[in-house]
């Protein structure tokens, strides 16, 4: 038995899940390809990486202060672990220190797993340093703050990268990291934050931009077909709103109680 | 072996996610105690982080204090305000006891809200980097910026009543509608992002790259 008020959400949700995954079964049968169009910002993620090595200096990389199973920002979290897959397979490979610093102990586990991972890949697994390539800092939101802060001082890095989800210490740290002189790609979905990241830093993934990056980053086809299945999902909304629009101009109230359904 | 853990997480991952989106969305008194028994656990798990996240702090800063690191006396400052905490919560046997509130009340929230404050600043300075008219958006930036400090800052209404009416036009209209679909976006890319990771294509958030 559906809950009242609920009953649009699960039709929504389950058509928005439908389209992305026949997408995705038809990309990974290379069916149909979808052009995705380059990102700057995700392109930015390389070059970022690749100016630190050049420059002798090392690399530092927050996944915000949110927890892994956080109810609003968890989905910040995930997507900036597996961002955080990708800068640190960047950095072994250049040659760069990565220092990745650590605000929930939820994400510390996972976090040390994916960076190990990708120093072991990269033939590296000796210069993955316990406790100091990923440091747990603190999971008080101004305390992991003075600590990063602290560390992009003394390190003096030349590429930092801020994802997850950040509050109100998003500022500190960008306009920190544009003091030392870092090229900064930062992504956010909180509406609030995102404006502080926007003026600090050299690029910004807005919003959907950071869930999808490390699709975008991705080589498997399979992975541009969700990307596209999420612009399709979009086209409906749109859809919907004009709809809506249209209908109570008239003086029709179904799309707002279908939707309030 | 790696393989087998990641097919195993990723089956997990795919049944309490099932659970808590059917809890959302159905009424079932079974589902419902399944749920909630599924975010206690998820709070227990969180609590054995706690353990590892102490663990690595002492690892790395205890490594800093025998080597006598650089700056090695503020890890030792941090170890024993650590200590001091944890022998106080249990010595008092409560995270509300009087000793416990005074450590906190008179280090912990002076410092935080210092740190908070530091925010006014690195507004301003970053303010006067994003505002400076250097481009066509720049300058739209700042003219809606102008606007928005005379809708909030009681200068503005002395000066022309018409000006916080402007600001108010740009919040309600250009501001809220950009964030709507800002958020729309948002909530379809973390149900994009959930089905990457159920399915397996995106394997990162369970503990290692492919």
């Amino acid at each position: 038995m559906l809950i009242a008020g609920k009953v649009s959400w699960t039709l929504i949700t389950l058509v928005f899940s439908l389209v992305m995954l026949a997408l995705l079964y038809l990309t990974s049968r290379k069916m149909y390809v979808p052009q995705i169009r380059e990102h700057p910002g995700v392109h930015a993620i390389a070059e970022a990486v690749g100016r630190a090595a050049e420059m002798g200096r090392p690399v530092s990389f927050s996944p915000g202060t949110s927890s892994i199973y956080d109810a609003k920002y968890a989905g910040d979290t995930a997507a900036a672990l597996t961002l955080l897959n990708a800068v640190a397979r960047e950095s072994v490979k250049s040659g760069s220190k990565l220092i990745v610093g650590i605000s929930q102990p939820t994400v510390l586990p996972v976090a040390q797993a994916i960076v190990k991972t990708a120093y072991s890949l990269e033939g590296k697994a000796d210069e993955y340093v316990e406790g100091d390539t990923v440091r747990f800092y603190s999971p008080d939101q101004w305390g992991f703050a003075s600590s990063y802060v602290g560390m992009m001082y003394r390190e003096r890095v030349a590429a930092n990268f801020l994802f997850g989800g950040h509050a109100a210490e998003a500022l500190i740290l960008a306009e920190t990291g544009t003091t030392v002189g870092a090229m900064q790609v930062s992504g956010s979905t909180n509406v609030y934050q995102l404006p502080m990241f926007l003026v600090a830093c050299d690029y910004t993934l807005i919003g959907e931009d950071q869930l999808a990056a490390a699709a975008y980053l991705s080589p498997d086809p399979a992975q541009k077909g969700i990307i596209f299945g999420q612009d399709i999902a979009k086209l409906i909304c749109v859809a919907l709103i004009v709809i809506g629009s249209v209908l109570l101009t008239f003086g029709s109230k179904l799309m707002a109680q279908f939707l309030a359904s | 072996m790696a393989g087998i853990w990641r097919t195993t997480a990723s089956a997990v991952l795919l049944v309490v996610s099932l659970v808590i989106m059917l809890d959302f969305a159905l009424r079932n008194p079974t589902l419902q105690n399944l749920a909630t028994d599924l975010n206690n656990w998820a709070v227990v798990v969180a609590a054995f982080a706690l353990g590892i996240g102490a663990y690595s702090l002492i690892l790395r800063h205890g490594g800093m204090i025998a080597r006598k690191a650089p700056m090695w006396p503020y890890s030792t400052i941090l170890l024993v305000t650590m200590f001091v905490f944890i022998v106080t919560g249990l010595v008092t046997n409560s995270i509300t006891s009087p000793q416990y509130n005074w450590i906190y009340s008179s280090i912990v929230m002076p410092v935080s809200s210092s740190l908070y404050g530091m925010n006014a600043f690195f507004i301003a300075s970053a303010s006067y980097r994003a505002f400076r008219a250097k481009s066509w958006e720049a300058l739209v930036l700042l003219v809606a910026a102008i606007f928005l400090m005379f809708k909030n800052a009681p200068i503005g209404a002395v000066i022309s009543p018409i000006l916080p009416d402007i600001g108010g036009v740009i919040w309600d209209f250009t501001g809220a509608t950009g964030m709507r679909a800002l958020l729309i976006g948002i909530g379809i890319g973390t149900l994009a992002l959930g089905l990457r990771v159920i399915v397996g294509q995106e394997k990162t958030p369970l503990g290692g790259a492919e």
